[in-house]
């Protein structure tokens, strides 16, 4: 594989007896590995060794020495491999104990030498397509970009029937437009409550204690806002004492000075 | 009135009607490949256009034929892809051109390739079942890239828990690898991998 060779070479690389890599080393190292298939197989060729012949127990070995020097580092980076190094160590594990079924202890193994020959089978199908004649990579293609096709131009009518008038005319149309965008500016009258309990009580006095309507006593030109603030100081009157609300038997709300 | 008309028909008998010619020029400004059924629809709609006479797939094909017989030994090359027609600079000027183009075609990683790979060759195929093959799991950012280049697409979902997404390669894929169809990607011995999903369950 040229272009993404894993940089231990085989040559440059002594099969490890005590091997040490520091931590920091190994989480580089393990980033050119696809996976825990990956680098077991790397394993068993570095023995030269084909995937049916390989010893499990043998193999675990060695790659749990891999696998403890990092688990303590990232463990979204090692996670699969820490599974397949609990793989390793179930399978080897029954392997040390005394067979009584033959059928099944070796169903776990076998999946997992299958598993190991059709990633083989993968990697092999990489490398080829790895060598196929790539675009952008061998072979460019030629690109046109933003053709800027001429477009059917819309042809000016020479005979275009332009007078003073004319002229005069569009600029009139257009000052009678700038007309209607004229700015308008929202002004806020602010109107307080006590301003308004004030208004309220000269005109309930100026009844000289007589009963006036509540609709009378409210001003509908102030808007909504003006509205509300009127209800409100009506009501501040009545809670103060300063003023009485009674509702009387023809259902309307009638108030009075005190 | 008269006069325009007239001076219409004198541009039109100035049009090039030289089929090599207009199959050059429309090959050359598209953007993506031409299939032979888009250059005849074009050629036919120009020439209806001149009050012409249809031209036929076979003539096109002949001219294009032609044409790529002109450009044989040129650093432009006309191509046939599984697409369409293209042109392409030759491969031999791939150490001449890659300077200029190396960022583009930053070197994909092992799990990149692994992942192309399987889609190419098992399609269709659920991203679980490319991480069970593969023995990890399979990074969304591998999956987008290689949708956005185009090189993948959904062809639909799986009717299993999950509904997952089925990948299978494109024509743009194909194009890519200078592949004409499915078949020709080189042999590998995949069939014994056929009941690998029977194995992981």
């Amino acid at each position: 594989m040229n272009h993404s060779a894993t940089p231990l070479e085989p040559k440059e690389y002594k099969a490890p007896q005590s091997l040490y890599i520091p931590p920091e080393a190994l989480e580089v190292y393990l980033e050119c590995f696809s996976g825990p298939l990956d680098l077991l197989l790397y394993l068993i060729r570095q023995k030269n060794l084909s995937i049916s012949e390989v010893s499990i127990k043998k193999i675990t070995d060695q790659y749990l020495n891999y696998i403890q020097n990092i688990s303590h580092l990232k463990f979204e980076l090692v996670a699969e491999y820490l599974l397949m190094a609990a793989i390793l160590a179930e399978i080897k594990s029954k392997e040390l104990l005394p067979k009584n079924n033959n059928e099944d202890e070796d169903e776990q193994a076998q999946m997992l030498v299958e598993n190991l020959r059709q990633y083989e089978i993968l990697t092999d199908a990489v490398d080829q397509l790895n060598q196929l004649e790539r675009l952008d990579r061998d072979f460019f293609r030629c690109e046109v970009k933003n053709i800027v096709y001429p477009q059917k131009q819309k042809s000016f009518d020479k005979n275009l029937n332009l007078t003073v008038s004319n002229l005069y005319s569009s600029f009139e149309e257009l000052m009678i437009k700038k007309e209607r965008f004229k700015k308008y500016e929202v002004i806020f009258d602010s109107i307080s409550t006590s301003e308004k309990m004030d208004e309220i009580m000269q005109k309930l006095k100026r009844q000289n204690g007589e009963f006036i309507r509540f609709e009378q006593l409210l001003n509908a030109k102030e808007g909504r806002l003006g509205l509300v603030v009127q209800l409100i100081s009506l009501l501040e009157l009545t809670k103060e004492g300063s003023i009485d609300m009674k509702q009387f038997s023809d259902g309307l709300i009638y108030a009075r000075a005190k | 009135m008269l006069e325009q008309n007239n001076t219409n028909d004198n541009k039109n008998l100035k049009l090039p009607t030289d089929l090599i010619y207009l199959l050059e020029a429309i090959i050359f400004s598209s953007v993506e490949p031409s299939p032979l059924a888009v250059l005849e629809k074009k050629i036919n709609e120009y020439f209806q256009e001149l009050s012409l006479n249809p031209v036929s797939k076979k003539q096109i094909q002949i001219k294009l034929d032609e044409l790529c017989e002109v450009y044989k030994n040129r650093a432009v090359n006309l191509v046939q892809l599984s697409s369409g027609y293209c042109f392409e600079i030759n491969s031999s000027f791939c150490e001449l051109l890659k300077p200029a183009t190396q960022s583009r075609s930053s070197r994909p990683s092992k799990a990149y390739l692994e992942t192309i790979t399987l889609i190419a060759y098992k399609q269709p195929i659920t991203r679980s079942e490319i991480e069970a093959i593969r023995g990890v799991s399979v990074s969304s950012n591998i999956i987008r890239d290689l949708l956005e280049r185009d090189w993948i697409k959904v062809a639909g979902h799986k009717n299993t828990p999950g509904m997952p997404a089925i990948y299978e390669t494109t024509k743009h894929f194909l194009d890519s690898f200078h592949l004409q169809s499915l078949q020709d990607l080189p042999q590998v011995n995949f069939e014994k991998i056929q009941n690998e999903a029977d194995l992981n369950s």
